[in-house]
């Protein structure tokens, strides 16, 4: 081993911090994360990815089956339990904090170290300034989509510069690894901030309506609408949240928007649907389409060949206004008159109508798109697609929009904070017959542009990190 | 200067060689058949959305038929675009020619062929009991797709070859006749659609061409074929000068000439380390030199003809991968010229190449892409790094067994090569991990691009990052001083069971969005290649005592492992 220059005796606190700085523990950690990681892919099938989401990777521990190591028709039945991705995520940060505390010593003094800080702290600025700013979605929007990330990429540079030069400056030859675990940090994060706060949801419109609302179908609301206003609907939308828990403490569900109480009998996360028949009728009190369909709980969903699996949730309710019963209603999001319409029922109370469904959840905006035209392009000769795009028209009294615009693969709008992307269609009727409307997805991700830095300092810093290695290996394998 | 003499002398006679087999075939002149296939080969269609020239539709669909670009009967060799001519012009001979490969038993059985050993049938054995086929082939459809056994899954296969047999025959999916500027081409059969007088013509001398074959008159077919590449040259330039050179390209047979190259140097490496060492290494060398021009060659034809970054499916990753391995042996050959660098982009070249053939049966390798994909900067970053990141891993790995293999069972790995070999191991590792990271996080940008998520825990996407936190695995565990040259060596190898997780295993599981189909057979390789390295693991685990080399001596200049962390 190389002689350690004298050095000053270590604090108690850096000292106590050894044992979470160790490199053991790192090597730990990444074989954990890799088992980790394996076991959430095999998972998926079985289980739908945004289960597994929560099962393996968005929780603090999880109970791996053992059997999805093993070919289809082989179960040992047994289970491991697992450290999650929160507690590995966490412990990687703790021990990439308490490595940089206790062994990467700031190496420079005097000016240097100053001006090291200084460009540091105004580099991290410029790199804060420049992703918050509204500059990157303009860079993007306006060289058309992707086409913009290499501008993107040249001007970022010129804000990145002062921090790789400070680091540089102030941690010398230890600079790259700085900026790598900077930017492992980084990404941890921003797979934290996407856990709690990115809400993905879709918009399908069909051609030539005008939709202000956009849909979570990983959740459900109960929605009672009082249309007797010509000029707006009433809407009343009980959570899927609070539906649940109605049904396990059977307590009704009331609300001043309410014209009725709403008991929830039972509630099946997902369902399937048969015909009632004449051998197992309907209980006399079912009203409404229950009283020909029946709903009966199925498991949950997996993803399907390509997509996202979608759990169908179904509810019976019953509804109470003034001491009377108005009936027991078959509620579920199966229900669905075409594709993305969820059959309404109408319920009466005294000599006003309701319209209640169990719909996934919606999101209202203060804007609305209207789809004047889908286009599904194939290859010349082929049903092989080449390329979706919706022809939209965006309307937003209150900002004074009303323009039309194309969103289609590979290329999203960026737009009050959110991105909308082209992501499906809705098919003609029959085979063969025309598409009929787009799918939109929505997302809302406030740490977004985190994965765009990320990117950027890792990449520099592994350049800087195995260039100097490399330069000094030729250098020496010359001498 | 004698020594010197000789090397160069190889070379030569290496590179003569190579040049000799490359290009041998091809400027042989034309064999004089009597019918000018060769003209015909090259006549553009339109087929699977893709303009290609004739011959491109018959190998494609030959080698998904019969798993060879060629039929063999006897000692007659047919190639494909004769074979091809042969069931649009003469059905019925062509429906007694064995083309058809069946190896499941079952299927065999089902075809009524249950007491043949042969391994090929001909359309009319097959269809003899068309009835009972068709039963056949109702109840293995009426299986959901999930839920189908080896058989069934073979069987509607063959029935899928069946279908393509006929409609091939008749022409009814190439279209042939181009079309005004903004309308798509059309065939044979969709004589309404034939709006100007050349587009009627062109029809017409199909037509009559087809009958000249039939009745056997090659003077009349060579006319209507001539006359046919002109009308098709005037028509459509681009396409038709476009559909020529891929028809070249077919027949130079790049890759699989390179995938021979390379294993003729390995064996000249091979017989090096017995006899006349140094000059055999140089003719190697350049030999492996030669057949990366061959490789490159191949690769930028395949840019240029599918105006296409080079990897677009898993078929040109694996040349990809196999080139970019190429090129990093040779450049460790030429820093540490100790044999290991180019024995490595030998064997790699030639593996990678070998799968790469095994991954053509799917059809057309430059075909149409999906419309998600069908953007070539994405392609050009990040498909290109996450392919180079595979490459590099790969390239570790096998330096790893090639550490292993010669420690375990001869005494050459001393303290000074092991050292070597250790470093090599650790450059490759390191730009290995950092392409995956790059060619990772760019995947990520793209996703979030594309459908807003930057990282969906799709299965591709985890394969990725599973080659990545393995790499970060093992510098740490080299830093640490964890793992010395020996511990490193085995950590790369396992690193082989990753990348191929990552590149096949994943795609098997059907899951995600990046999932491209999958073939049986491929799970079997993977498998046992699998079970390959996981030996190799065990091997270079084993106590210092059954190793015949010494390798964990001190060295003259022994110094500690790099450590960015622990130097102080």
């Amino acid at each position: 081993m190389s002689t350690k220059p004298q050095r000053k005796p270590a604090s108690p606190f850096v000292r106590s911090l050894a044992p979470l700085a160790s490199i053991k523990l790192t090597v730990t950690l990444l074989a954990l994360s890799i088992v980790l990681v394996f076991a959430g892919t095999l998972a998926q099938t079985e289980m739908g990815i945004w289960d597994v989401l929560d099962k393996y990777f968005r929780s603090l521990y999880v109970v791996i089956p053992l059997r999805i190591f093993f070919p289809s028709d082989f179960d040992p039945k047994l289970a491991l339990p697992f450290p999650g991705g929160y507690t590995i995520g966490m412990l990687m940060l703790i021990n990439l904090v308490a490595a940089h505390t206790v062994r990467f010593k700031v190496k420079a003094k005097g000016g240097r170290l100053v001006s090291g800080l200084v460009l540091l702290a105004v580099g991290v600025g410029s790199i804060v300034w420049l992703h918050n700013g509204p500059l990157p979605a303009e860079i993007l929007s306006r060289s058309g989509g992707y086409a913009g990330v290499l501008p993107l990429m040249g001007i970022g540079a010129l804000f990145y510069a002062p921090l790789v030069v400070g680091s540089v400056l102030a941690f010398g030859r230890r600079a790259g690894i700085v900026l790598i675990h900077a930017a492992l940090m980084l990404l941890l994060i921003g797979e934290g901030v996407t856990a709690g706060s990115a809400v993905e949801t879709q918009m399908p419109i069909y051609e030539g309506a005008q939709v202000h609302w956009a849909q979570d179908s990983r959740e459900v609301e109960l929605s009672v609408v009082d249309p007797s206003d010509p000029e707006r609907d009433f809407v009343v939308a009980i959570p899927q949240s609070m539906l649940v828990k109605a049904s396990k403490n059977g307590q009704p569900i009331e609300h001043e928007g309410l014209p009725f109480s709403i008991t929830v009998d039972r509630y099946y996360s997902n369902s399937s649907l048969t015909r009632v028949t004449a051998a197992a009728p309907s209980p006399d009190t079912i009203r409404g389409i229950g009283a020909n369909i029946m709903a009966m709980p199925a498991t949950r969903a997996t993803d399907g060949e390509g997509g996202m699996g979608v759990n169908l949730p179904a509810a019976y309710i019953t509804l109470r206004a003034g001491g009377e019963t108005l009936g027991t209603y078959l509620v579920s999001t199966n229900l669905m008159i075409d594709q993305y319409v969820i059959a309404e029922q109408d319920v009466s109370v005294g000599d006003k109508a309701y319209r209640v469904a169990l719909r996934f959840r919606r999101y209202y905006k203060p804007y609305s798109f209207t789809l004047e035209k889908f286009n599904h392009d194939v290859y010349p000769g082929t049903t092989i697609p080449k390329n979706f795009s919706s022809d939209l028209r965006l309307h937003y009294p209150e900002k004074n929009i009303d323009r039309d615009l194309v969103i289609y693969m590979n290329n999203p709008l960026r737009f009050e904070g959110e991105t909308f992307f082209q992501s499906g269609w809705i098919p003609g009727v029959r085979q063969g017959e025309p598409d009929r409307g787009t799918v939109l997805m929505v997302v809302r991700n406030p740490g977004w542009t985190i994965p765009y830095i990320a990117c950027a300092l890792g990449t520099i810093g592994l350049a800087l990190q195995f260039g100097s290695s490399l330069s000094r290996f030729l250098k020496r394998s010359k001498s | 200067m004698n020594g010197s003499k000789r090397n160069v002398i190889a070379m030569l006679i290496a590179l003569a060689f190579g040049a000799i087999y490359q290009f041998g075939p091809v400027m042989a002149p034309p064999a004089t058949g009597r019918f000018d296939v060769d003209s015909f080969s090259r006549l553009p269609a339109l087929y699977s959305g893709r303009y290609k020239p004739i011959d491109s539709v018959a190998r494609d669909s030959l080698l998904s038929i019969n798993g060879k670009q060629s039929v063999r009967e006897g000692d007659l060799r047919i190639d494909a675009a004769t074979w091809m001519l042969e069931l649009a012009a003469q059905p019925e001979t062509a429906r007694t020619r064995k083309v058809f490969r069946v190896d499941h038993p079952e299927v065999v059985s089902a075809i009524g062929q249950g007491h043949s050993e042969a391994q090929r049938f001909s359309f009319d054995e097959i269809v003899a009991n068309a009835e009972e086929l068709q039963r056949q082939l109702d109840l293995a459809r009426a299986t959901p797709s999930g839920g189908r056994r080896l058989y069934e899954r073979r069987l509607i296969s063959l029935g899928d070859k069946l279908a393509l047999f006929q409609s091939l025959g008749q022409l009814f999916s190439v279209s042939l006749v181009p079309a005004a500027p903004g309308e798509s081409w059309t065939t044979l059969h969709q004589a309404d659609s034939l709006r100007t007088p050349t587009q009627t013509e062109i029809a017409r001398r199909y037509v009559q061409m087809l009958s000249a074959y039939r009745a056997d008159d090659p003077a009349a077919f060579n006319a209507e074929v001539s006359a046919l590449g002109t009308l098709l040259q005037a028509e459509a330039p681009g396409v038709t000068k476009k559909a020529g050179r891929e028809a070249t390209l077919n027949r130079l047979e790049l890759f699989p000439r390179a995938s021979v190259l390379y294993i003729i140097t390995a064996l000249l490496i091979l017989v090096s380390w017995l006899k006349w060492g140094p000059a055999l290494l140089s003719a190697a060398t350049s030999l492996a030199v030669f057949a990366l021009v061959v490789h490159t060659a191949g690769l930028v034809a395949r840019v240029y003809l599918s105006g296409r970054p080079p990897v677009t499916n898993l078929y040109s990753s694996a040349i990809f991968i196999g080139w970019g391995s190429v090129i990093t042996g040779l450049v460790l050959e030429r820093l540490f010229k100790n044999g290991m660098g180019v024995t490595l982009a030998a064997v790699m070249g030639f593996l990678s190449l070998l799968v790469a053939q095994g991954l053509t049966g799917n059809g057309d390798t430059m075909a149409v892409l999906q419309a998600v994909l069908d953007t070539n900067f994405w392609l050009a970053t990040h498909v290109v790094v996450i392919t180079l990141g595979y490459s590099a891993t790969y390239l570790a790995g096998f330096l790893g067994i090639a550490y292993v293999l010669r420690g375990v069972f001869s005494k050459s790995l001393d303290p000074e090569d092991a050292h070597r070999i250790g470093q090599m191991i650790y450059g490759v590792v390191c730009f290995a991990t950092l392409l995956s990271f790059v060619g990772t996080i760019l995947g990520g940008i793209w996703a979030d691009q594309s459908w807003g998520r930057f990282w969906g825990w799709d299965p591709k996407e985890n394969g990725a990052l599973i080659i990545v936190l393995w790499n970060a695995l093992i510098l740490h565990a080299r830093w640490g001083g964890l793992a010395r040259h020996r511990g490193v060596a085995v950590l790369a190898i396992f690193g082989n069971v990753v990348t191929s997780w990552s590149w096949f295993g994943v795609n098997m599981l059907g899951k995600g969005l990046h999932s491209y189909g999958f073939m049986d057979s491929a799970a079997f390789w993977l498998v046992a290649f699998v079970f390959v390295q996981l030996f190799l693991v065990a091997l270079g685990s084993l106590p210092r005592r059954a190793w015949r080399s010494r390798p964990w001596g001190a060295l003259a200049t022994d110094t500690p492992p790099e450590t960015p962390a622990a130097s102080e």
